[in-house]
């Protein structure tokens, strides 16, 4: 019974929605950065190493451009998670400085997380391959848990939500973590449509790209060719040829070597990511973008509600759609999900936008999945809920997050997830 | 203060440093003093360390803009090093650092000085540690590269600066 009062309350709902979707105001072009909507979501994955992960994103957005084919490409970094295996860094550039007290520490910290560049002594050089080699392997090795790829996958299923097709571009170790994240997002009763999603590997050192998606490893990349020797796995065959710089003697580094301008690897990768872009279909999410979207997943129980407390106190659920701010513009009542929430550029406010889920209708425990997604980053946390409390759990859903909403000396909004 | 009012002092102040430590405006090395610890010296207390600051100014004396763009980068890979001790604090830095980024490339047209900054900024066991530490905070977390004009990217607009 309650699941019928239920659906009836939403259908009257929805001819409100309906009318209040068709009078949002147009979104505003003065701070694109916060209120561009996005056609392509293109997501690197950094590989051992985190800090190039930034310049290796930058330069990708920088080569792709802003938009492609008059669609808006928006780029993103997932930290890889590399269980604890890089750990002793620092004990190791405290040895090889003492043992190479010549080198200067800047080349050195470069060398091994980074590039090998020239003028650092022979044995140095084959000391710091060889770590890396390692490190891959070491890493390659974990298994990556629903734990590791959570922020990653919730990331994703929200930008399907919004109607955006992914583009996985891992480097390195990199690989591993897209194929499982590939892997866990286009299996089970809540897949989504492959073709809406696409790897694109650089220096490889997997075996296979998930989904049948295109690669390139260099034949001068001396880590990928030395662990395929040391291995004895199965790496992918090397597919191209980019010329060593003096930035780089291994040949694998991600802007040294394979987005560095000068070279043959950058304009071959950019025409051969624009051609998997352009194969990509849209999945059909209907759910809106705006500055702060949040996206509710859950499993085979039929209803969990997503509820949103704007700054101005305005409770935005399924019985209150249209919020001061943004609006809930799907509601799911037969499992899975998703929920979504969206808000208007032009009604963004400052302030705090509490989070929360109700578990309304349901026979046994649930696990909701939230995704709160703003222009500064991404956070996904999963809710275990015990009980279906219909109802009178609208008044006090579980909370499970808070964006607050600031705007710093330039006038621009800061979002803050916590 | 304007901007460049701003940074024509923080210009003074770095030059007055560089002659009292006897090393002159080109020297960008770090001292042992200025190595010791983590956070290093940042005498004029801008949020970047001497050192760093002394390499920006000494490599690109004649861009104004470049040197604005990676000040504000260095800024930001200090706090990571020196403000951070929860994955909650990382995730509060890391936009900041991706927008100094963004900042820096369109600014320069070129991530390589981003590269350097990094490498410079690490160069003691010490901060190779706190790097690692935060970027530990990171694994597993997905941020979004901020896009749009550089004035809305850089702390200081481009724009406004001389060269």
């Amino acid at each position: 019974m309650n699941i019928w009062i239920r659906k009836i309350q939403k259908a009257v709902m929805l001819l409100t929605v309906f009318a209040s979707v068709i009078s949002v105001p147009a979104v505003s072009s003065a701070a694109i950065s916060t209120c561009a909507t996005a056609n392509y979501s293109l997501i690197y994955i950094n590989g051992i190493w985190t800090t190039d992960a930034r310049p290796a994103a930058l330069e990708l957005q920088r080569a792709i451009g802003a938009t492609y084919n008059g669609q808006t490409v928006k780029v993103s970094i997932a930290y890889n998670k590399t269980h604890g295996k890089t750990a002793d860094l620092a004990d190791v550039f405290r040895q090889k400085l003492s043992e190479y007290p010549g080198v200067a520490a800047e080349l050195l910290i470069k060398a091994l997380t980074s590039g090998i560049s020239t003028g650092l002594p022979d044995p140095l050089v084959d000391f710091i391959r060889s770590y890396n080699i390692g490190k891959i392997r070491e890493t390659g090795s974990v298994a990556y848990n629903d734990d590791d790829l959570r922020d990653i996958v919730g990331f994703i299923r929200g930008s399907i939500t919004e109607n955006q097709k992914i583009l996985l571009v891992p480097h390195s170790q990199g690989n591993m973590y897209a194929n499982s994240a590939y892997s866990a997002l286009t299996s089970g009763a809540d897949a989504i449509p492959s073709a809406s999603i696409k790897i694109f590997g650089i220096a490889s050192p997997a075996s296979y790209v998930a989904g049948s998606g295109d690669y390139i490893t260099s034949t001068n990349d001396l880590v990928i060719n030395g662990l395929r020797a040391a291995s004895g796995l199965p790496v992918l065959p090397a597919n191209f040829t980019v010329s060593i710089t003096s930035d780089d003697l291994s040949g694998h580094g991600i802007t040294e070597i394979y987005l560095n301008p000068n070279r043959e690897g950058r304009a071959e990768i950019i025409a051969r990511i624009k051609n998997v872009l352009s194969s990509l279909l849209e999945p059909g999410g209907q759910g809106g973008q705006g500055p702060i979207t949040v996206t509710l997943s859950w499993g085979a129980q039929p209803d969990v509600d997503l509820h949103v407390f704007e700054p101005d106190g305005t409770h935005v659920y399924y019985l209150n759609k249209q919020g001061t701010v943004g609006m809930l513009d799907l509601d799911i009542t037969n499992s899975f999900g998703p929920e979504h929430y969206f808000t208007s550029c032009d009604t963004l406010q400052q302030g705090s936008y509490r989070v929360g889920v109700n578990y309304f209708y349901g026979i046994s425990p649930e696990v909701a999945t939230v995704t709160i997604t703003t222009p500064q980053g991404s956070v996904t946390r999963n809710v275990q809920l015990n009980v279906a409390l219909g109802t009178s759990g609208n008044s006090s859903p579980v909370m499970v997050g808070t964006v607050v909403v600031t705007r710093n000396s330039n006038g621009n909004y800061d979002f803050q997830i916590i | 203060m304007t901007n460049e009012v701003r940074i024509i002092l923080i210009t003074a102040v770095l030059i007055i440093i560089s002659a009292c430590s006897g090393g002159g405006a080109t020297n960008n090395s770090s001292s042992g003093a200025e190595n010791a610890t983590v956070a290093g010296i940042d005498a004029n207390n801008d949020g970047v360390r001497d050192d760093v600051q002394r390499y920006i100014y000494a490599t690109y004396p004649n861009s104004a803009k470049s040197r604005s763009a990676l000040t504000q980068y260095a800024k930001g890979v200090q706090a990571s090093f020196v403000n951070v001790s929860t994955a909650r604090q990382a995730v509060v830095v890391e936009p900041q650092l991706l927008r100094a980024g963004a900042c820096v490339t369109a600014t320069m047209g070129s991530t390589s000085a981003i590269t350097e900054i990094d490498a410079r900024m690490a160069n003691t066991p010490a901060r190779v540690n706190a790097r690692s530490t935060y970027e530990g905070y990171l694994e597993g977390k997905v941020f979004t590269i901020p896009a749009g004009d550089p004035a809305t990217l850089c702390d200081v607009n481009p724009a406004s600066l001389p060269n």
